[in-house]
């Protein structure tokens, strides 16, 4: 054995090591991206669920009616409800009672 | 020489290694963890909102009759109080006195089309107010309730109407599955004492 021959057998096992830790390294480093993205989107999605708003708001009514009627179509929107007492509008607040949920007038 | 070269490379990609798992993750894992103590951890939604922690999302106590919509969203209401007449497509009920006024009075639509999520407490006070409603005061709002079958926002308010009568209100925007709807319950405040935990109960048992 020729000692050129001989100082490629030696350092065979020593390039095995810089390859092992070569990939040792990218292992470690693709496990830390991985990681550190689960970690963003955790934190992100976290306290964003919840709010709580007290208001405290008091304020004078923009418009004061003296009548309990409605007037018949006065609806803005494209409700799907008549509006107006005398148009079908059976919201009890026409005639001075609670407001119901319809969205429209 | 060649082999010290050789043996000097492995531990230098050996140390690289290490050092990677040693700064690299460590860090990492002192961020995950300092990131989670930063963040509060999100409160049950139900639980934090004291204002509306009434808020149980149960079924209606037996005994209660029961408002459905064609759609198949419905509430309970209590013994002592009956269907009324409302707008096509809405299901009211109501406790009244012997003279025909409302003790107690609840509604459910289906949203029409302006009531939105964000806003929703200005929306109704906007809304009672153009009803020609006086006096109208925004108490408590809260969002990411959760109801039996969905979310919902709510708030609680009240106003005076045309009539001269003090109401106390929760008007809730509750999103299920396939649709989004409004619940109302309102009393005078005369008798809202007396009606409160019977609204309470009736929107928790709200399904959508």
């Amino acid at each position: 054995m020729t000692a050129r021959a001989e100082g490629i057998k030696r350092r065979g096992p020593a390039r095995r090591l810089a390859v092992l830790g070569l990939v040792l390294a990218a292992l470690v480093i693709a496990g830390c991206g991985s990681s550190g993205s689960s970690s963003t989107s955790s934190g992100a999605a976290a306290p964003s669920t919840t709010s709580l708003t007290p208001a405290k708001t008091s304020s004078t009514p923009a418009k004061t009616s003296s009548t309990s009627e409605k007037p018949a179509g006065s609806s803005s929107s494209s409700s799907g409800i008549p509006q107006g007492a005398g148009a079908g509008d059976g919201d009890s607040d026409n005639s001075g009672g609670p407001s119901d949920g319809d969205g429209n007038l | 020489m060649a082999t010290c070269r050789g043996h000097l490379a492995a531990g230098a990609a050996l140390g690289v290694a290490l050092a990677a798992v040693a700064s690299g993750c460590g860090s990492s894992a002192v961020s995950r963890r300092s990131g989670a103590a930063a963040q509060p951890s999100p409160p049950s939604p139900d639980a934090a909102v004291a204002a509306f922690a009434w808020l149980r999302h149960a079924p209606a106590p037996a005994g209660w009759a029961r408002a459905t919509l064609a759609a198949g969203a419905g509430f309970g209401y209590p013994p002592g109080w009956k269907a009324i007449a409302g707008d096509r497509g809405t299901a009211t009920s109501a406790r009244l006195d012997s003279a025909g006024h409302f003790l107690g009075y609840l509604n459910l639509t289906p949203r029409q089309g302006g009531e939105q999520v964000a806003g929703w407490a200005a929306f109704r006070a906007r809304h009672n107010r153009a009803e020609g409603e006086r006096d109208v005061r925004v108490e408590d709002t809260a969002a990411g309730l959760r109801f039996r079958t969905g979310r919902g926002t709510c708030v609680r308010d009240a106003y005076t109407t045309v009539s001269g009568v003090r109401y106390q209100e929760l008007a809730c925007l509750v999103s299920g599955s396939r649709a989004s709807w409004v619940i109302v319950g309102a009393a005078p405040q005369r008798s809202w004492p007396r009606e409160r935990a019977s609204i309470e109960t009736a929107i928790s048992a709200m399904t959508s």
